[in-house]
């Protein structure tokens, strides 16, 4: 009763329909800027999900599905991929979208300064208007994740002429095709959208506004759900779970997440990398023994997440069944490192701090110590941390990847001589030829024979030791209906309505 | 964050010269016996914890995580299954420790700027004067993260950062406190002695102006503890698994509803620790202050 | 009044030299930090061929004297710059903050005045009484208590349990007044409670001292009522030095309420701050710095001559 009159009088001063409906969303951080091009935050790409429509999405089981694009065709060496535009789309600004635009914002992802869409563009040599409505791409070589990439900020489409005029400030006031478009914005605070009578699946929307707001602690954000100021609340804590099972106004959704958590191991990077977890993968082998996954899972998680043997999540068609998440083995671990001849190493973990990771960390130190490996904490900020990663001045780092939909996307950069994101410097002409290989390998069977080789070989000699998938669980009024969860996180608004 | 407040205070706590009744005015007073009670038992608990802790605090037990209080476990368990009773005792090292170390930091360098801006005047004392103002202008939380990510979050680096906010203050009185005691005779005849500056201020200054010091240092104490705590709730504090009573709050946090004994403990003793050096600082200034009767 | 403005105008002047310390001081500290603000917004998106062209871009490769004068230059001719994390110029994000910062302190200063005063004055009357040693022992409550802590225990109990506040939702005074002040209710009270604290101290001893002095006696001679003595004849010699600490009090809250805004998501300076620096957003961390530098240091000026006025024998020395 409390939160419909709250909500009643907020709308009166903005809104002009009666029946106005406004969706409360907390965020755990603030997005960066809302532009699709050099955006980087996760929680902006929730904020795109609802603004800025893309050529194509993927369903709850991966799969990829039409949208801005209403079907593409793949030449038979891959290299051509020719899309059908959906007609009579217009941007939020009455622009009109069409394969001009397709053609600008692919450009415009790989040619403007601060877009940092380059490197997952790169196999796409040149984009071509065949008509209005047909548009092609040309590649370098065959691209099997394009498509995925494309369900993401990449294929997301803004309006060619105010991103013209606005420049490198287009995120100030994004001009999209999205169900929702922008309203305003205080940083730190919220981000306000409302409803596009004019988009294409309008009637799908049943919300009037759309309001984002940022409550980075949990217990915070929690709270707001409890009292009735948030309609969902993103990322709940896994603790959290059963005490808002308990509440009958609310309810969870959860889902397991496209990304991992793990251990990524300095290989090869400077002289930090010069000690035995960095040059033996015995003693890799035998950290990743000393942990009990499930273990971690239920001293920390409630049992929430669940634990994770390679790089790709269990409901990725890639998923391999042959590589389960190592049992823990302390007397196999101890084995290993007299055979390396360092029985009792020590071991620098960092991670950045915050209490979820930290709890990790702490449960990991005492675990591994029963193997006789010490593990030394060093908690840094996310700045930090990713900076000692690509300086090599880290020995391992507890740090986890937000996940894509395509294997590729979890692997190939981590994993390649030179990768932009393989830190450790991890290098292996065999493996670069796997991975080289299922990029340009389009069939889903013979794609994931060439991955399970790959893992025989990396879950080996253990560059990244996986540890847990995360979920995403979302608290939220009971009222709610409708919401479906995917694994990428993001918050889909189709056909989700409140219930009277 | 509040660490420059208590400087007016001190301020009006001018110097005096120490006076013979102090030790015994302070043993009469009621509230500072418990208070120095209370600051004992908390140095006991820190300087003899491996001895008195009932179990492993460190140790994390997954069969044990959030029990409430039980016989065997007097103030329940934490989120990792430790015995949070110990915890709180090995965690009155690291509170105590951020009280004091902050607050000698801030002594020491602060005072050592404010008798030098004090006793040179001039030039030198323009400029410490302005950096001081500066410093004390400059937000503590950012100091204290610029510190914190510089040289790595660790207690140490949180206890500079306490230590440095702090100083500023020190600085400003050390220095009224200096002209005030220069202009006496004392000194001037010091001088006319032909006393070198060096004796002059350690024979001479420095034991007339230690009393405001000692009393602000004891009130810099209660608030370097509260520092201390909200810096780990930034993950700028005590770096796990060793426990300080803030970051112990801090993850009691989010079990407020599920475990509220596991925020009560941290919380009490905070209050505690901080309330005896404040009755100390209380009873110290009303002891060395000659115009009490 | 004429006898004061040399005394003002000295003081204004000293101030301009604490401002330019404290401007390079604060360049110098962020520069320290590890970590490149590209790369700290890249985040999980890094790719290296486009971070070392945009760190060109932003002249982040100049060496630091040069960047520091091409900012204080810029600064000069009122231009803050612009955040690198989402363009937008530091001077609407401050114009954006400031009103939220600003009621925040002035709720919070007015919270801990109406508690932490009139409980001052009770204990100095009251020396020794039991009275005394309640008002002591509250204002150490409201020191010793994390405001982390205390913010999420009242939301819980306030807002979960009895659903009388919001827990979050802030909106500007100007589009929403009730819901403004519903969601500022509570984070001013942390703070003030936390400050009121600190101003009882102040009281009670700037109390005590004036009550030992002559006057009163003589006033409390003359038969005068006890309450008119205190609050008549002590209490206004007492209030200078208690403007002096309100100042200091409100200046630091300008940027220290970083911990409460995060609590209550309220939209103000300090999680701006502490954001941009995690950010490594130099622009962002420098502008505000700045303004609620020189707002510090502009309120201790101002208190310094509330005190002259207040005081009329500070004037003569």
């Amino acid at each position: 009763m409390k939160t419909r009159l709250l909500l009643a009088g907020a709308l009166m001063l903005t809104a002009t329909a009666a029946t106005a409906q406004t969706l409360r969303i907390g965020l755990v951080d603030d997005p960066d800027l809302l532009d699709p091009a050099p955006g980087k935050s996760f929680v902006g790409r929730i904020v795109f999900q609802s603004l800025c429509d893309k050529l194509v999405d993927i369903s709850p089981d991966l799969k990829i599905v039409p949208r801005l694009a209403m079907s593409w065709e793949t030449t038979e060496d891959g290299k051509v991929i020719t899309f059908k535009l959906r007609e009579g789309v217009t941007f939020h600004d009455g622009e009109k979208f069409d394969a001009a635009a397709v053609k600008y914002n692919i450009e415009r992802d790989k040619t403007m300064p601060e877009s940092i869409r380059k490197a997952e563009l790169a196999s796409v040599d040149s984009v071509d208007v065949v008509d209005p409505l047909t548009v092609r791409f040309n590649l370098k070589k065959a691209d099997a994740s394009l498509l995925a990439t494309l369900s993401d900020r990449a294929g997301m489409m803004v309006a060619p002429e105010a991103a013209k005029q606005a420049g490198a400030k287009f995120g100030l006031n994004p001009v999209c095709s999205g169900p929702y478009k922008f309203v305003d914005r205080v940083q730190q605070d919220h981000i306000t959208l409302a409803r596009n009578p004019n988009y294409w699946n309008a009637k799908a929307f049943s919300f009037d506004k759309i309001v984002y707001r940022t409550i980075p602690d949990s217990t915070a954000r929690l709270a707001s759900l409890r009292s009735g100021d948030l309609d969902i609340a993103e990322r709940v804590e896994p603790t959290d779970v059963k005490e808002i099972e308990a509440q009958k106004e609310l309810k969870v959704v959860s889902v397991t997440s496209l990304g991992y958590q793990g251990l990524t191991v300095n290989v090869a990077n400077g002289p930090a990398s010069k000690v035995p977890v960095g040059q033996d993968k015995r003693v890799r082998q035998a950290l990743s023994l000393a942990i009990d996954r499930q273990g971690v899972m239920d001293a920390v998680f409630d049992g929430q997440f669940t634990p994770a043997g390679q790089a790709v999540p269990p409901v990725s068609p890639y998923y391999s069944d042959k590589f389960p998440p190592s049992q823990r083995d302390v007397t196999k671990a101890k084995a290993l490192l007299k055979a390396a001849g360092v029985e009792h190493p020590v071991i620098n973990v960092i991670y950045t701090s915050s209490s979820r990771i930290q709890r990790v960390a702490e449960v990991l130190q005492a675990m591994a110590g029963e193997a006789g490996i010490e593990l030394k904490l060093i908690s840094t900020e996310f700045a930090t941390q990713i900076q000692e990663q690509t300086d090599g001045t880290f020995e391992t780092s507890l740090i986890g990847w937000s996940g894509r939909p395509d294997p590729d996307g979890n692997i190939y950069s981590f994993y390649i001589c030179g990768g932009g994101l393989n830190d450790g410097h991890y290098c292996n002409k065999d493996v670069d030829a796997i991975l080289n290989d299922t990029r340009i390998t389009t069939d889903v069977a013979a794609r994931r024979a060439l991955y399970e080789k790959f893992d025989a070989v990396a879950l080996d000699e253990l560059p990244i030791i996986y540890l847990y998938f995360e979920k995403y669980i979302w608290g939220m009024t009971a009222k709610l209906q409708g919401f479906i969860a995917v694994p990428d996180g993001m918050i889909r608004l189709d056909g989700v309505k409140l219930a009277q | 964050m509040t660490l420059a407040l208590e400087r007016q205070e001190s301020i009006e706590a001018h110097a005096a010269p120490k006076r013979r009744g102090a030790f015994g005015k302070l043993l009469a007073n009621k509230a500072a016996l418990f208070g120095l009670f209370i600051v004992l038992t908390c140095l006991f608990c820190a300087v003899f914890a491996s001895w008195i802790m009932p179990y492993d605090p460190i140790k994390p037990n997954y069969a044990l995580i959030r029990k409430p209080a039980s016989a065997l476990h007097w103030l329940g368990t934490d989120e990792l299954g430790r015995d949070i009773l110990s915890r709180m005792i090995l965690g009155a090292r690291t509170s105590l420790s951020a009280g004091f170390v902050s607050a000698g930091i801030a002594v020491c360098l602060g005072s050592f700027f404010g008798v030098l801006a004090g006793y040179m005047g001039g030039t030198v004392d323009l400029i410490i004067s302005r950096v001081a103002d500066a410093l004390l202008a400059t937000p503590f939380l950012i100091v204290a993260i610029v510190l914190a990510t510089f040289l790595g979050p660790s207690l140490v680096n949180a206890m500079i950062a306490i230590g440095l906010a702090a100083a500023p203050i020190f600085t400003r009185l050390a220095r009224s406190q200096v002209l005030d005691i220069k202009a006496t005779d004392y000194v001037e005849s010091a001088r006319a002695l032909g006393f070198k500056d060096l004796r002059i201020v350690t024979h001479h200054i420095l034991p007339n102006i230690a009393a405001p010091l000692i009393v602000q240092a004891t009130l810099t104490m209660a608030q370097a503890i509260t520092a201390e705590a909200s810096l780990s709730f930034l993950g700028l504090g005590e770096q796990p698994p060793v426990p300080s009573w803030g970051a112990m709050l801090n993850s009691a946090k989010s079990y407020l509803t599920q475990a509220p004994g596991m925020s009560l403990w941290p919380g009490i003793a905070i209050f505690l620790s901080v309330l005896g050096f404040n009755l100390v600082g209380d009873a110290l200034r009303d002891a060395l202050d000659p115009r009490q009767e | 009044m004429n006898a004061m403005l040399p005394y003002v105008v000295r003081r204004v002047l000293t101030a301009l030299p604490t401002i330019a310390i404290f401007a390079c001081f604060v360049f110098l500290l962020q520069k320290l930090l590890p970590g490149d603000p590209v790369l700290a917004m890249a985040g999980e998106d890094r790719d290296p061929a486009t971070l070392a062209a945009l760190r060109i871009q932003y002249h982040l490769d100049d060496p630091l004297p040069l960047q520091f004068m091409r900012w204080a230059a810029d600064a000069l001719r009122g231009n803050l710059g612009e955040s690198l994390r989402n363009h937008d110029s530091v001077l609407h994000l401050i114009a954006q903050k400031l009103p939220v910062t600003l009621e925040l302190a002035l709720l919070s200063t007015l919270i801990s005045v109406l508690i932490g005063v009139p409980a001052g004055i009770l204990a100095a009357a009251k020396k020794g009484s039991l009275w005394d040693n309640l008002a002591r022992g509250a204002a150490l409550w409201g020191v010793s208590i994390p405001t982390f802590w205390f913010g999420i225990v009242l939301i819980i109990l306030v807002s979960v349990n009895m659903h009388l506040l919001p827990a979050s939702g802030y909106a500007p005074i100007s589009e929403d007044p009730w819901q403004n002040i519903r969601t500022m209710i509570l984070p001013a009270f942390v703070l003030g409670n936390a400050q009121a604290g600190i101003l009882m101290r102040h009281t009670r001893s700037s109390m005590l001292e004036v009550l030992r002095q002559d006057y009163v006696r003589t006033a409390r001679a003359k038969g005068l009522t006890e309450l008119r003595v205190v609050l008549g004849h002590a209490f206004r010699n007492a209030l200078a030095p208690l403007v002096t600490v309100t100042a200091v009090l409100l200046g630091q809250l300008l940027a220290g309420a970083v911990l409460t805004e995060q609590v209550f998501s309220i939209p103000g300076f300090g999680k701006m701050l502490v954001d941009a620096v995690f950010n490594r957003d130099y622009a962002v961390v420098q502008g505000v710095a700045l303004c609620t530098g020189v707002g510090f240091i502009l309120l201790n000026l101002l208190a310094d001559i509330a005190q002259l006025v207040l005081n009329p024998r500070l004037r003569a020395s």
